[in-house]
């Protein structure tokens, strides 16, 4: 993992990415991935996700920087939440979860527990482990 | 407010363009929610999530009175997609690549698809379309089967909102509440609550409202004097004699901040009720030093006038300062006429007799008698005047005691005129 602290030269130019009021973030956080040893594609940011950058066609999406960032919760209990909501959409996801840190990038608490984070290019949360 | 831009969701061959409404869950993009077309007509809207191909949606046409139901939760998710064994549901597929967009009508009940439970309700409930006037919901619920009488039904919404907004004022966060309307077919009214900290409201507000369905909590609540006990009393009567349950929902989050029900108030109520007999607040205490000004005060209600500044010879604030007063002697009515004593109070010229008059009054005051009975006499003229801040700022809730030391002046100016008087005689 590279630590050059550089954000991705894939960010739109009409946008301010991370946003400005984006902060160091240092908690445990939890994340939907695919993998049992989630690994760099498990932390994909939506707009390169394969299953979500079709999202990119709608503005609403492609001009919130939340679209360039990838989407963390606060709690387990959350997250068990939207599999009881959701049950077919994350049938085939896992809970993991792990420690989000400065030296990983930028983030922004939002509403519902949310939390958006943008990494620096070449890096993503080593350490998460599936629950 | 959102542009239609940002609120666009699909261009549906089948129910048009759709637009975000409310969106009860979300990861990365709202994934359930209530969408409207251009014609305002309600969708609800379900992600199925991608496959290898596709963004695969069920979308079903649905009705206010049933969006009303989902957040009441009166209904589940399963039931707005499934609302009957016959109800078809419109399977919506984007191709992942070209962005195409496929429609399927599917009878509801052979969906291959993982459902939530029956027993899983919407957990939020955040409004995208600025649509949405109201804030908070307040749903009245009967146990038994005996309709409910509409002046009851007013009564305890109406003395719910000045609880609630009391007990928040003491706790210096003021909130305004509007009704903005209700749902049909239901004892839900719609609410906006306007304050100028809501982060404050939202979190210390929400806690506080809370923690008053904790008996233990709210026993301390009352034992630190944090209650108006008198609206306190009339609410808990309302509920407890009507069999109620009333309900504080937030709409955004869907939480039931205070749940308040006949069995939980059935055992609180005698704390209260001892509490009560004790209990003294602000607008209890007169802040009228001058008993010829009273006296002055019913003369011109008498005289069938309105009561001005300048005919007191006080300053236009203290023309209702004087108005409390007389209230609290129980000589004017609420409605501000005299009653039958306050009557013979201004019409007296014999000035032993109407200051006896309103010295009983002011004994069987709520004030004048707990002052009597913490300083153990029988009569106001026993009465040290001395020991009215001290008094005061023991026993009176809401009053700070630079507050309590200047509204003790009137009691104590009250006693000196009624042992003048009383020696005279």
């Amino acid at each position: 993992m590279s630590n050059n602290k550089k954000w991705s030269s894939d960010y739109p130019t009409h946008l301010v990415i991370p946003p400005l009021n984006s902060i160091e973030i240092n908690k445990v956080l939890f994340r939907f991935v695919i993998n049992r040893e989630p690994d760099h594609s498990d932390f994909l940011p939506s707009f390169k996700d394969p299953s979500q950058r079709h999202l990119g066609r709608r503005a609403n999406f492609r001009n919130n920087p939340r679209f360039y960032g990838t989407s963390f919760f606060n709690t387990e209990s959350k997250m068990k939440s939207l599999q009881e909501e959701s049950p077919e959409k994350f049938s085939e996801k896992r809970i993991a979860k792990g420690a989000i840190l400065p030296k990983h990038g930028k983030g922004e608490i939002g509403k519902s527990e949310h939390v958006s984070m943008w990494f620096y290019e070449g890096v993503y949360p080593e350490g998460f482990k599936v629950i | 407010m959102s542009t239609k831009e940002e609120l666009f969701f699909l261009d549906s061959p089948h129910c048009g363009s759709l637009y975000y409404h409310n969106v009860y869950s979300f990861y990365d993009e709202p994934i359930i929610f209530t969408a409207l077309n251009e014609f305002e007509q309600l969708f609800f809207c379900y992600s199925l999530g991608c496959n290898d191909s596709h963004d695969r949606w069920i979308i079903v046409p649905t009705s206010q009175d049933k969006v009303n139901k989902l957040e009441q939760k009166d209904l589940s998710i399963v039931k707005m997609i499934k609302p009957s064994a016959k109800a078809k549901v419109l399977l919506v597929n984007i191709d992942l690549e070209t962005f195409a967009v496929t429609e399927s009508l599917t009878q509801a009940k052979t969906l291959p698809y993982k459902m939530p439970d029956e027993s899983i309700f919407i957990r939020e409930n955040i409004n995208y379309d600025g649509k949405r006037k109201f804030s908070h919901k307040v749903r009245i619920a009967r146990k038994t089967q005996t309709p409910l009488m509409s002046e009851t039904l007013n009564k305890v919404s109406e003395v719910f909102i000045e609880f609630c907004r009391h007990y928040l004022n003491k706790f210096d966060i003021p909130v305004s509440w509007y009704a903005q309307d209700a749902i049909e077919g239901s004892f839900v009214y719609r609410m906006k609550t306007v304050t100028k900290d809501e982060d404050k409201f939202m979190t210390d507000g929400y806690r506080l409202l809370s923690e008053i369905s904790s008996y233990n909590n709210f026993v301390n609540s009352l034992e630190e004097r944090e209650v108006d006990l008198r609206v306190t009393r009339k609410l808990f009567e309302l509920i407890s004699t009507n069999n109620i349950e009333i309900q504080l929902i937030e709409e955004n989050s869907t939480n039931v901040i205070l749940n308040l029900n006949s069995s939980y108030i059935q055992e609180i109520l005698p704390r209260v009720d001892d509490m009560l007999g004790t209990y003294l607040d602000s607008t209890m205490v007169p802040q009228a030093d001058s008993l010829h000004r009273i006296q002055k005060y019913l003369n011109i209600i008498s005289e069938k006038r309105t009561v001005k500044s300048g005919d007191l010879g006080v300053d236009p604030r203290q023309v209702s300062y004087y108005r409390d007063a007389c209230k609290i002697l129980s000589l004017i009515h609420d409605y501000s006429s005299l009653t039958p004593l306050g009557q013979k109070v201004a019409s007296s010229n014999n000035e032993q007799e109407w200051i006896k008059i309103i010295q009983r009054q002011f004994e069987e005051s709520d004030c004048g008698n707990l002052w009597m009975l913490n300083q153990n006499v029988e009569s106001l003229i026993e009465i040290d005047e001395q020991s009215a801040s001290e008094f005061l700022i023991q026993n009176c809730n809401g009053l700070s005691d630079s507050t309590s030391i200047r509204r003790a002046k009137t009691l104590k100016s009250w006693v000196k005129t009624f042992k003048a008087i009383s020696k005279s005689a």
